[in-house]
């Protein structure tokens, strides 16, 4: 896991950019280029992808384990860090500095820093071992300018532990080294800073302005730790800590080709060869040379100076390789605008000259430029928490994502809109009925209707005064009608009969002819008759019926032959429960109000099993349907009915299915009935006043159809 | 004397409602309005006098423990009355909803074991006679008379078969109108039955001119 220096977040192995904040990640053991944020293996000291230094000046030593070069000029310059010999690999081996110091210090020979380093190995005590927790403060002091420098320095500092096992002086001549390290392979224009005179008096005619904006004002790095000092020789210690204040004359032999060195003019940005490539675009432009110099802090040291300038491969962004670009923040990929006072040099403050020698991948880098985004500088929020504090615009689609959205104005022009409109204004017209004005009749066409009504009436009183014209046109073999006559005369004498009495008064014309025919011979056949209705009004006529049938029969008695139990409620809840307990014993009669047990002759009839026959006498289709459906199929007794004419085809249906074992419908039914039983009456009667009023319908109906075509005709012919 | 105030007024009120032959008189109204209002008077005595008194309120007063069960329908009765108030109808629909669900279920389930099963068993009978070959034809052609899609299909089989079925169907569509005639002629012969009784009525019973 590699945790970001940033925020702490950890984030994968591998990961080149925090996962929350965005920041840019350093592997852990591993140096990244400043320039193009490659990785670098701890030992690289120059880029390995842009060839940039990675060691500018401090930590440069640390962790190389390859030995010094050979100085030059009386300086140890090497090119990479000094190798540092094995802590915890060898933790029992001792360290040079372990050898008996020599008691008596030698100013150390000028021409070699290795001999001079020697014996100030050589001086140190082998009883000062216990120096060696004095290195934490060492180590202390890295982040404690880690924080006041550049985070990859810090980051650098990090991960470049200093050994422990060093002793003061050790540490004091390796910082040296790598000062003077630092030195030789700075550009001229960064060497200045590490010349002692530098504060006490800047040489300003020799030396440019914006190398003196660079000049820290105290060479931290080089101070040895106070702890070391003591071990230091008094020659050591001399220039060390008054190294600004001390004179040129002061110093010791050793640092005389030092003074010498600050003393050489800084090099001509002209000469194209000394200036290496990776500083070009760091070269200050003429503005930034003529601007003035930023005073320095008192605490600033060379480090921190150089982090003030900013030089251009820190303000501008970095190098990503194709596609990595996409995977920042947008603030990261455009650079906010600089305020004024810019010290970064640009590529435009280069001078021509040097501006074809900037490498494409530099150009590339050039900041956009602040116009292409004013309006998200200006408009946008400022952040005011998190690691983006100060920043302005970095989320600008979050204040509108969190602005509350209104839907867009509907279209002004809808197409439905005059079409709703008009079926408003008709729906809200109020609603006339259409006055069905009746055509008025001429005084023809009232002749003629009385004439109809005349003819009908005449039609219908004249079989009733020769009742046996009609009689010879009723059959009565084969019919339904005869079945059922069939069926009750097959009746044991004192069967017990349900007759179910389903017709109200409108159909008394046509179904009390079938009763009294039916009920009479049932009484002939000395049946015991059970009345019941599912219509309120069917008790009184069942009763006015059977008060009929049995006068005319004669020996019939009511509670003995006859009885009615009056009305069933419930319609199909009461057939069906009906159906499923018979005749209730605590059912009264409807006469006298008397349950069923009392009559002695009808109490068994709660029993199916007794029950010989049901008789339903519909008026309607529905009142057959209703027996048919909830009794007829739970019960195993036979059903006849006499139906009206109208519920004859509904029926007839029963009656084909034999579901039913006789049917008689109608006026005709009843006047075969009155055949069968051989108890000629009214019905018989009707029955030729029915026929003729028939006749003379369908006549009335020829004769008007033939009328109409005859004036039709004629009319066509005038 | 009753019957014959009875007869006088049967006789009358019949010849006000033949006087709508001649048109809209008040007369023929004035019987309507009568006939309407005896009709519901006589249902509702029919309803206090052979149901609530007989066979709800005469069983709970004088044995209330044995027909302690009639408390239900009695409380569904009441509720009923609650609809006369349209802020307290909702609680009627109570009763309604008693009656139409045991209604509906008891209707469904006669018709078919009372109507539709019993009668399309009826139709499979062998064709061995003409009524049972009409019968056959009828039924199957008043079906396919009802069919109103036509498969998309241009196999030959396919088409002869579908023309068979249109044919089919056109003569069921006979039967249909056949079966709607006869119902309209047997209603026609049973309302011309109550003329000819209500003819007897006048002429044997009000003008004694007929035997």
């Amino acid at each position: 896991m590699i945790q970001c220096p940033h925020c702490g977040t950890k984030n994968r192995d591998g990961s080149k950019y925090c996962s929350d904040c965005g920041a840019r990640l350093v592997p852990q053991a591993g140096l990244v280029c400043p320039m193009c944020g490659t990785p670098n293996s701890v030992e690289n000291v120059f880029c390995s992808k842009c060839g940039a230094r990675l060691v500018p000046l401090t930590a440069a030593t640390l962790g190389d384990k390859t030995p010094p070069p050979t100085p030059i000029k009386g300086l140890s310059l090497p090119s990479k860090p000094v190798e540092t010999p094995p802590t915890k690999a060898e933790p029992s081996a001792p360290p040079p500095r372990a050898e008996p110091p020599t008691p008596k210090i030698e100013p150390p020979p000028a021409k070699t820093t290795d001999d001079w380093l020697e014996q100030l190995r050589a001086q140190v005590p082998e009883e000062q071992a216990p120096a060696i927790p004095e290195a934490p403060e060492v180590e202390s002091e890295v982040p404690a300018e880690a924080e006041e420098s550049a985070d990859w320095l810090a980051r650098l500092s990090a991960t470049a532990p200093v050994p422990e096992e060093l002793s003061p002086a050790e540490k004091a001549r390796r910082a040296a080294e790598s000062i003077e390290i630092a030195e030789e392979d700075l550009p001229d224009w960064l060497r200045t800073p590490v010349t002692p005179s530098e504060t006490e008096s800047p040489p300003a005619a020799r030396m440019p302005d914006w190398v003196m904006e660079v000049t820290p004002a105290k060479e931290e790095p080089a101070v040895p730790p106070p702890s070391a000092a003591e071990e230091i020789p008094d020659w050591l210690k001399e220039p060390a800590p008054t190294e600004a204040h001390a004179p040129a004359q002061e110093a010791p032999a050793w640092f005389k080709p030092l003074e010498a060195i600050t003393e050489i003019p800084p090099p001509v940005p002209a000469t194209e060869e000394e200036i290496p490539d990776w500083l070009k675009p760091l070269k200050p432009s003429e503005e930034e040379l003529a601007a003035p110099v930023r005073p320095q802090a008192p605490g600033e040291g060379l480090l921190e100076g150089i982090a003030v300038e900013k030089p251009a491969w820190l303000t501008a962004t970095p190098y990503l390789e194709p596609g990595e670009e996409e995977f920042l923040p947008d603030w990261l990929r455009t650079p906010p605008p600089k305020p004024a006072a810019p010290a970064a040099p640009t590529p435009e403050g280069i001078a021509p000259e040097f501006q074809g020698e900037v490498p494409e991948w530099i150009a590339a880098l050039k900041p956009v430029e602040p116009t292409a985004i004013p309006q998200i500088v200006e408009t946008g929020p400022v952040e005011v928490a998190g690691p983006l504090a100060g920043l302005r615009s970095v989320l600008p689609l979050a204040a509108v994502v969190a602005e509350p959205h209104r839907l867009p104005p509907a279209p002004a022009a809808n197409p439905f809109a005059e079409q709703a409109r008009l079926f408003e204004s008709v729906l809200a017209t109020p609603v006339t009925a259409p006055v069905a004005r009746a055509k008025k009749s001429t005084r023809r066409e009232k002749i003629f209707r009385a004439l109809i009504y005349l003819v009908l009436t005449f039609a219908i009183i004249l079989p009733f005064f020769l009742p046996d014209v009609a009689t010879a046109s009723i059959r009565t073999f084969g019919t339904p009608t005869a079945d059922l006559y069939d069926t009750i005369q097959a009746l044991p004498a004192d069967a017990l009969v349900i007759v179910s009495f389903d017709y109200d008064p409108g159909n008394i014309g046509e179904m009390d002819l079938q009763a009294n025919a039916l009920v009479r011979h049932l009484l002939q056949r000395r049946a015991r008759v059970v009345a019941l209705s599912t219509l309120e009004t069917g008790p009184q006529i069942a009763q006015r019926v059977l008060d009929n049938a049995a006068r005319a029969v004669g020996n019939s008695a009511y509670g003995t032959h006859y009885l009615n139990l009056g009305y069933l409620a419930g319609q199909e809840a009461g057939l069906r429960q009906l159906a499923a307990t018979g005749l209730v014993p605590t059912t009264s009669d409807y006469r006298y109000r008397q349950p069923l047990a009392q009559y002695p002759n009808f109490s068994n009839a709660q029993n199916w099993r007794n029950v010989a026959l049901i008789v339903e006498l519909a008026g309607t289709p529905e009142a057959l349907q209703k027996w048919m459906e909830q009794v007829q199929p739970r019960v195993n007794v036979k059903i006849v009915a006499g139906v009206s004419a109208a519920a004859e085809p509904r029926a007839r249906a029963y009656r084909e299915a034999k579901q039913l074992s006789g049917l008689m419908s109608g006026l005709m039914g009843a006047a075969q009935y009155e055949i069968l039983s051989n108890q000629r009456g009214l019905a018989v009667i009707s029955v030729g006043a029915q026929s003729t009023a028939s006749l003379v319908i369908i006549a009335l109906i020829v004769l008007g159809n033939l009328v109409f075509l005859l004036s039709r005709d004629r009319g066509k012919a005038k | 004397m009753t019957d014959a105030i009875g007869v006088w007024v049967g006789a009358i009120l019949t010849l006000v409602v033949f006087s709508y032959l001649l048109g809209d008189t008040p007369l023929f109204r004035m019987a309507q309005a009568i006939f309407v209002g005896v009709a519901i008077g006589y249902a509702i005595t029919a309803a206090v006098y052979l149901i609530l008194i007989p066979k709800l309120l005469d069983p709970l007063i004088l044995d209330p423990v044995t027909h302690s069960y009639l408390v239900v329908p009695l409380v569904l009765g009441l509720l009923l009355l609650l609809k006369l108030r349209a802020a307290w109808a909702p609680v009627g629909n109570l009763s309604i909803a008693f009656l139409f669900g045991v209604g509906s279920a008891l209707a469904l389930g006669g018709a078919l074991g009372g109507t539709l099963v019993p009668q399309l068993a009826a139709t499979l009978v062998p064709l061995d006679s003409l009524e049972n070959a009409l019968l056959v034809v009828g039924t199957l052609g008043a079906l396919l008379s009802f069919r109103f899609v036509q498969p998309a299909t241009t196999r030959l089989g396919a088409r002869a078969v579908e023309a068979l079925g249109r044919g089919w169907g056109a003569l069921g569509r006979w039967f249909v109108w056949m079966a709607l005639g006869a119902l309209f002629a047997s209603v026609a012969v049973s309302r011309i039955s109550i003329l000819v009784n209500r003819v007897y009525f006048l002429l044997h019973d009000w003008l004694n001119v007929v035997k």
